[in-house]
């Protein structure tokens, strides 16, 4: 990628962040229906999260999805240029990912748990949840990998296949909830979704907003950290000239 | 905890966490090209010829 048009789409894509917050926020508070009128939900301020949680989870996805195609454009060209790439993404996606698990987790702690039950078992027992659990993992350990292996080929090597095979875990979130009846989450948008639970109208538009947002985000935040990385790299090449030079 | 704690702890959270990241990004790389231009200017220095050395 260019530089300049790298730097570009890094200024669009934060001025995007910068205007589609707080457009989200006010979808949020203003035009999202008022829940707390309804009997059957016990948590009408909670259920907001709703605008935020899947669209950090879906942006975490296609993070998810670009180190995938990164660690196979790798390993087929042994160019650590994508394996900066997937680098970066792979940072800002476990972020997304944990923002979706730490406020899905609070929702569901409001929503799911009964009265008399341990609420945080209650959540860490469904199976999606458990699901983007170990995504979440797979990617602390592909995170952690970095640090502690040494050679950037071994590392990039070993990154790539762990980030390859951790993908497989994306396609499974989205297929367990449909597949499992006993599934307390709801699928609220794609094929298989619950008639119940599917968004319309309002809803919809506002979640719509969020994801754009958070891909907006996701856009900035990786190129960013690209950014970083490649001057991590250029500096350490001339503090190491600067060392050898007597 | 109740709906209202869980709603600000979860938006409150999400938003000084992305808020805190994004200002910590653009001061590493801020500090990271300076560094690079301290650099740039100190091999510089070094590969030109220097006028007093005759």
């Amino acid at each position: 990628m260019k530089a300049g048009f790298e730097a570009k789409a890094r200024q669009v894509s934060l001025a995007a962040v910068l205007v589609g917050f707080p457009v989200l926020l006010y979808l949020t508070w203003f035009v999202a229906p008022d829940w707390s009128y309804q009997p059957d939900v016990t948590a009408p301020l909670t259920r907001k999260i709703l605008f935020f949680h899947p669209p950090s989870a879906w942006a975490s996805f296609i993070a998810y999805a670009v180190v995938f195609v990164l660690g196979i454009a790798y390993l087929n060209e042994r160019d650590l240029r994508h394996d900066r790439a997937a680098r970066a993404a792979a940072e800002v996606g476990f972020m997304m990912n944990s923002i979706a698990l730490a406020t899905g987790t609070l929702w569901g702690i409001q929503e799911w748990a009964k009265a008399g039950q341990n609420a945080l078992a209650t959540v860490y027992s469904e199976p999606k949840v458990l699901v983007v659990v170990v995504l979440w993992l797979t990617f602390a350990a592909y995170l952690l990998l970095r640090r502690f292996v040494d050679g950037p080929e071994r590392q990039a090597r070993l990154a790539a296949v762990f980030g390859v095979l951790g993908f497989i875990a994306v396609p499974a979130s989205f297929l367990t909830s449909r597949l499992l009846t006993t599934s307390l989450h709801p699928d609220i948008a794609g094929p298989g979704s619950n008639p119940d639970a599917a968004v319309s109208g309002d809803v919809g538009m506002i979640l719509l907003v969020g994801f754009l947002v958070f891909l907006a985000l996701f856009v900035h935040l990786w190129l960013q950290r690209l950014r970083i990385l490649r001057l991590e790299d250029e500096t350490a090449v001339l503090e190491a000239q600067e060392t050898d030079t007597p | 905890m109740n709906d209202a704690t869980t709603f600000l702890l979860a938006f409150g959270s999400v938003f000084a966490g992305i808020a805190y990241y994004m200002v910590w990004m653009e001061r590493k790389a801020k500090a990271l090209e300076a560094r690079l231009r301290t650099l740039a200017a100190k091999a510089n220095n070094q590969d030109a010829p220097s006028g007093n050395q005759a």
